[in-house]
């Protein structure tokens, strides 16, 4: 179909570019390998000094991210987009890095056809007013979510917590909840003089 | 080839299956300098890929421990275990929490530390050495801390309520970490929650005629929220479905559609 000449000057065309695709396309391929490398924590006093300081440098500039739409299901922040047969299953809260604001998002399934369990995901910001909703259950939730000082003391109590445990460390003592992670006392003062004032 | 229902809900496990088969095509595309449809992959190269499955991150973008923020299963900062949270404080939650005051899991009418220690066990047993989970052979790990942990800790936690918070037997919700809370974990933000919390209805736990049986099934579900599984019914055996409107699996273990919604949020 093709003559020798047409081959070469398609080769001519088409290897290079091969090349130059193939070499971008290792290059993404590396680059994605390398992104899906988890992080690893601290293997060493110098690492995890390392992530407190940068950890405390990034918090300023880095803002709450925005919630995802759950795929194929329904985010909204009005609970009147919740149809009345969907049921509540769990939650999730966040805060923004400098804990000062925050949101809680609500899971909700449409059971209604059951098989075919539709996702919803109502969002409501700490402080946000308070909504009325089809379903007692989820207007106590609302509600609840919506009262920013009870969110943003809750935060601070778990940060007191961590901050005791932490002088403890500093110290040389042991910690007393060990879902904590043990400190040596040279990373205890760093984390004490970036996080607890 | 088996097939679960493939509900919108599942689309997030579409996308991960799609996923994994669009590997497999670009690989196969440049080994053989051809493209390969993901359909004639799907169908017929790939028949071990079977399952659609839901898992909780896709709403949150993050999830409990998921190797999405670097929990892999492995190692002392990494493995996904019980942290204590099997009670509260011996006084129950202080007054100000957010959430519903709580009560000491040790203790009770009714042997909340027995069978929570009964459906840790099914859990671990029910995930060691499974096919779905080929680098966790180890499984759920569940090492409890005892009673009276702090709620404030880093905690997976079940505490018992008067009431829970969505009015149903049984409860969960999620606290991501924030930045300096994974920062005392030596570990960059994200790095997936600092706490999650099964609250169950003392009411319906107490109840006249509940069997262990019944209590650990809650636990077995509920318990799955923490690990990231979501609420779906499948047409086959799973912890996700809700208990009422599609049952619960007559046996307490995970089956393998919740293996591999574990795979998908810790492994791949």
């Amino acid at each position: 179909m093709f003559g020798p000449r047409v081959v070469r000057k398609l080769a001519a065309v088409l290897l290079p570019s091969s090349i130059l695709a193939a070499v971008v396309f290792g290059a993404l391929l590396h680059d994605g390998a390398r992104s899906q490398e988890p992080p690893r924590a601290a293997a060493s006093d110098d690492e995890w000094i390392n992530i407190i300081r940068e950890t405390k440098a990034s918090i300023a500039k880095t803002p709450l991210a925005p919630p995802s739409v759950p795929d194929g299901g329904v985010l909204t922040y009005d609970c009147a987009d919740i149809p009345a047969t969907a049921k509540l299953t769990q939650s999730s809260s966040v805060s923004s890095p400098d804990g000062k604001s925050g949101r809680t998002e609500f899971d909700f399934v449409d059971f209604a056809a059951i098989r075919e369990g539709k996702p919803y995901t109502l969002v409501v910001p700490w402080g946000a007013a308070a909504q009325t909703c089809a379903n007692d259950s989820w207007t106590r939730m609302v509600n609840a979510s919506s009262d920013l000082e009870s969110r943003l003391h809750a935060v601070q109590r778990d940060q007191q917590h961590i901050c005791d445990q932490v002088r403890l460390m500093a110290d040389g003592r042991q910690r007393t909840d060990v879902s904590l992670h043990p400190m040596s006392p040279r990373v205890a003062r760093e984390y004490l003089a970036a996080f607890c004032p | 080839m088996r097939r679960a229902c493939f509900g919108p809900g599942q689309q997030k496990g579409v996308a991960a299956l799609v996923r994994r088969i669009d590997s497999l095509g670009v690989a196969l595309g440049i080994a053989a300098g051809a493209l390969v449809a993901h359909g004639s992959v799907a169908e017929g190269s790939h028949p071990s890929v079977t399952e659609l499955i839901a898992y909780s991150f896709p709403a949150h973008d993050w999830a409990p421990m998921s190797h999405r923020e670097g929990h892999n299963g492995e190692g002392a900062s990494n493995l996904p275990v019980y942290y204590g949270g099997v009670a509260v404080a011996p006084g129950g939650f202080d007054g100000t929490h957010p959430f519903n005051q709580g009560y000491d899991a040790c203790g009770g009418s009714t042997p909340r530390w027995s069978n929570m220690q009964a459906a840790a066990s099914a859990s671990n047993s029910s995930t060691r050495n499974k096919p779905e989970l080929p680098d966790w052979p180890s499984g759920l790990l569940m090492a409890t801390a005892g009673c009276g942990v702090s709620p404030n800790g880093h905690t997976f936690m079940t505490t018992f309520v008067s009431a829970t918070s969505a009015g149903s037997p049984g409860y969960s919700y999620h606290l991501q970490a924030s930045p300096s809370q994974c920062a005392q974990l030596g570990q960059p933000s994200p790095c997936g929650d600092w706490k999650t919390m099964t609250e169950v209805q003392k009411s319906w736990w107490d109840a006249a005629g509940r069997t262990d049986f019944n209590r650990q099934q809650v636990l077995m579900h509920e318990w799955g929220h923490q690990w990231g599984l979501a609420d779906r019914c499948y047409s086959e055996p799973s912890w996700t479905h809700n208990g009422q409107d599609c049952g619960w699996p007559g046996t307490l273990a995970y089956q393998p559609v919740d293996r591999q919604a574990l795979f998908e949020i810790y492994q791949r």
